[in-house]
């Protein structure tokens, strides 16, 4: 949290070198949540950018009372909800959808699976209400403790615990195939090899 | 609702660690003789699995580069000169330095100004002793006030705290506690005369006709009126921690006793007698044919020690663990934020109706909403922290002791044991003539028949 703390320090006397320290960090986690939210990647890419954009700008704010991510994640969250309110979910356009290549050496059978079962948890936690698929984003997806995941939604520990108490049955529920190791479905083989 | 029920509630976090000790142990207990759970948690772990199978993205370089070209010009914005936490944090900072002070010029005031020394003598201003520090009750100071002061009471006995055992005592805390109840605007239920030997006590004993008024220096009265001021002040009110401070405890323990029902019926009226209930209650018999019983308690802040210490008399304490969190700060921080809240609604309230009537308005409506949402959840955490600052929770459990063994080892143990190797020693050693005698009889004829031939043979 010091090093935190020393880092917004540094940006706030507009060291250039500290704000990219600053995107090297946290910019791929940041861009990740962003994308949990937000299927299009080009717009999730625009939003990650405005994201960094209020960071820089507040980060005269950040106190050091609570982790950086914490507070970068809350911007985050804010910033790809009001995105999305703005802008209903749509679909993306053929030359818009990324077309991954398949890297040497990999199973192309396994990758495909991968990308299924991806798919599969992304519908799932998308299903959810809102309230119920931030918690999951947040806690089981980015690691979050439940007092980070708090802080980031600005709502009580015991709320996020209900909260994706509920949600876990739910998604319980809707990926019944993969989790209750249930033998008729060919998913649950995929997703007994596809696991690590 | 069924235990499984409460429990399946708690699971989640069980099993991402995010349960306290107490919580914890209770799921884990459960667990232990519940399949259904220990399915469910089970099914909760290859969930969390598949969920955080997910792969982890890294940022592409273009659009790392994208965004730190992108970095703003300018500086970014000046921390806010005055956050209203701070504000609230040097209010209290401010509070606190002004008791200190307060309490610091106390000695100062009292040697030089106190009645008692215009009316001691030469002697009194000449005594080394301080008024205000460890002193005992028999000081010199104490001697030479007269009879006046013999004949008070015991709490008004010394002009500052004695420390007994390195603890300040009550008879002797008397001056600290003259202090905070002025401060506090409480009224002295002492009754004093004039020539008291401590300034409090003449603050309010000396009425405008008494005789002592008379011989007041000017200074005394200038220091009653500064220490009035700061009495009423805000600071000084807001000393009295057991007014002001919001502390949410809790407490775990753990007793063995032989009478487990007994012990918990016990405890639920111990409970119930301090105004408070049982939360949970849960009574289990182990593999070991052990019972247990474990109770959630629910008791007022107030009765939560006196709850603890008859609680620990149902037994042998075999463990004990208290903690406590200071949730003023937070209790503090939302009823500010209710309040601003509440105030931004009104204003919002009055804009839109000044809008509303210019045909405008649609954009301040979402904004009412907004805030709405907010002050509504201000409220439900500040109804949440209230209830918490009330109440604290004790996790009681009761169980047997485990049943004696039977003793081992001791010279009467060894003596079987050598009596028992010896025993089989020789059965071992008469094994084999036992053997060969029952061999003999069994051949008894053939024995018969070899006996007569050889006989037989040698008449011949």
């Amino acid at each position: 949290m010091h090093r935190d703390y020393k880092l917004a320090k540094r940006i706030l006397q507009g060291e250039r070198a500290a704000f990219a320290e600053l995107v090297d960090r946290y910019g791929a986690p940041i861009r990740r949540l962003v994308g949990r939210y937000i299927e299009n990647p080009a717009d999730a890419d625009d939003v990650t950018q405005a994201v960094f954009c209020d960071l820089y700008r507040c980060i005269g704010q950040y106190r050091g009372e609570a982790a950086l991510t914490t507070w970068a994640y809350r911007i985050a969250v804010n910033r790809a909800l009001r995105h999305c309110k703005r802008r209903p979910p749509d679909c993306a356009t053929y030359d818009e959808q990324e077309i991954e290549d398949v890297r040497p050496g990999t199973d192309p059978a396994n990758e495909a699976l991968k990308g299924e079962l991806s798919q599969q948890v992304h519908s799932a936690i998308h299903a959810l209400s809102p309230p119920h698929a931030d918690v999951v984003i947040l806690c089981e997806l980015e690691g979050l403790t439940y007092a980070e995941c708090a802080t980031v939604l600005e709502i009580p520990v015991g709320t996020v615990k209900s909260r994706l108490n509920t949600a876990s049955r739910r998604l319980r529920d809707r990926l019944a195939e993969y989790v209750l190791g249930e033998p008729s479905s060919a998913a649950t083989r995929s997703f007994t090899e596809v696991l690590p | 609702m069924s235990r499984c029920d409460r429990v399946h509630e708690e699971l989640k976090a069980y099993q991402d660690r995010e349960l306290g000790p107490l919580a914890r142990t209770t799921v884990a207990l459960h667990l232990r003789g519940c399949p259904t759970c220990r399915e469910e948690i089970q099914t909760m772990s290859r969930l969390s699995a598949l969920l955080r199978s997910q792969p982890a993205d890294t940022l592409p370089t273009a659009l790392r580069d994208r965004i730190v070209e992108a970095m703003p010009t300018g500086l970014p914005d000046a921390p806010p000169t005055r956050p209203r936490r701070t504000r609230v944090q040097l209010l209290w900072a401010s509070g606190a330095v002004g008791v200190v002070l307060l309490a610091a010029s106390m000695p100062l005031l009292t040697s030089t100004f106190s009645p008692r020394r215009e009316t001691a003598g030469l002697a009194q201003r000449h005594d080394p002793s301080p008024n205000f520090g460890p002193q005992s009750a028999g000081s010199p100071a104490r001697e030479n006030v007269g009879a006046a002061a013999s004949e008070q009471t015991p709490a008004s006995t010394a002009t500052g705290p004695v420390y007994v055992d390195g603890k300040l005592s009550s008879a002797g805390s008397s001056y600290t506690e003259n202090r905070m109840q002025e401060a506090n605007g409480r009224s002295s239920t002492r009754s004093s005369t004039a020539g008291t030997d401590s300034y409090a006590d003449a603050r309010h004993a000396v009425p405008a006709a008494s005789p002592t008024a008379a011989t007041t220096p000017p200074l005394y009265n200038a220091k009653k009126a500064i220490v009035g001021g700061l009495a009423s002040s805000p600071a000084a009110a807001a000393f009295d921690p057991e007014r002001e401070r919001q502390v949410h405890r809790e407490g775990s323990l753990t007793v063995q006793t032989a009478k487990v029902e007994e012990a918990s019926d016990l405890a639920t009226r111990v409970v119930r007698d301090a105004q408070g209930y049982v939360a949970q209650n849960e009574l289990s018999t182990g593999d070991d044919n052990l019972k247990t019983a474990i109770l959630t308690l629910k008791v007022p802040v107030s009765g939560f020690e006196p709850v603890m210490a008859k609680l620990a008399k149902l037994g042998s304490v075999t463990a004990r663990a208290l903690s406590g969190e200071d949730i003023t700060d937070k209790l503090t921080d939302e009823q500010e934020s209710e309040r601003i809240l509440g105030e931004d609604v009104r204003s919002t309230e009055a804009s839109l109706r000044t809008r509303r009537s210019a045909g405008q308005g649609r954009h301040d409506e979402e904004a009412l909403r907004s805030l709405r949402i907010r002050l509504a959840q201000s409220q439900a955490r500040l109804k949440t922290l209230q209830r918490l600052g009330s109440l604290s929770t004790i996790t009681l459990q009761i169980s047997e002791p485990p049943k004696p063994a039977p003793a081992a080892g001791g010279l009467t143990d060894e003596f079987g044991d050598t009596l028992r190797d010896a025993a089989h020693s020789f059965q071992q050693a008469l094994r084999l003539p036992l053997q060969m005698l029952v061999w003999v009889i069994v051949y008894a004829p053939i024995w018969g028949l070899l006996l007569f031939g050889y006989r037989r043979a040698s008449r011949i």
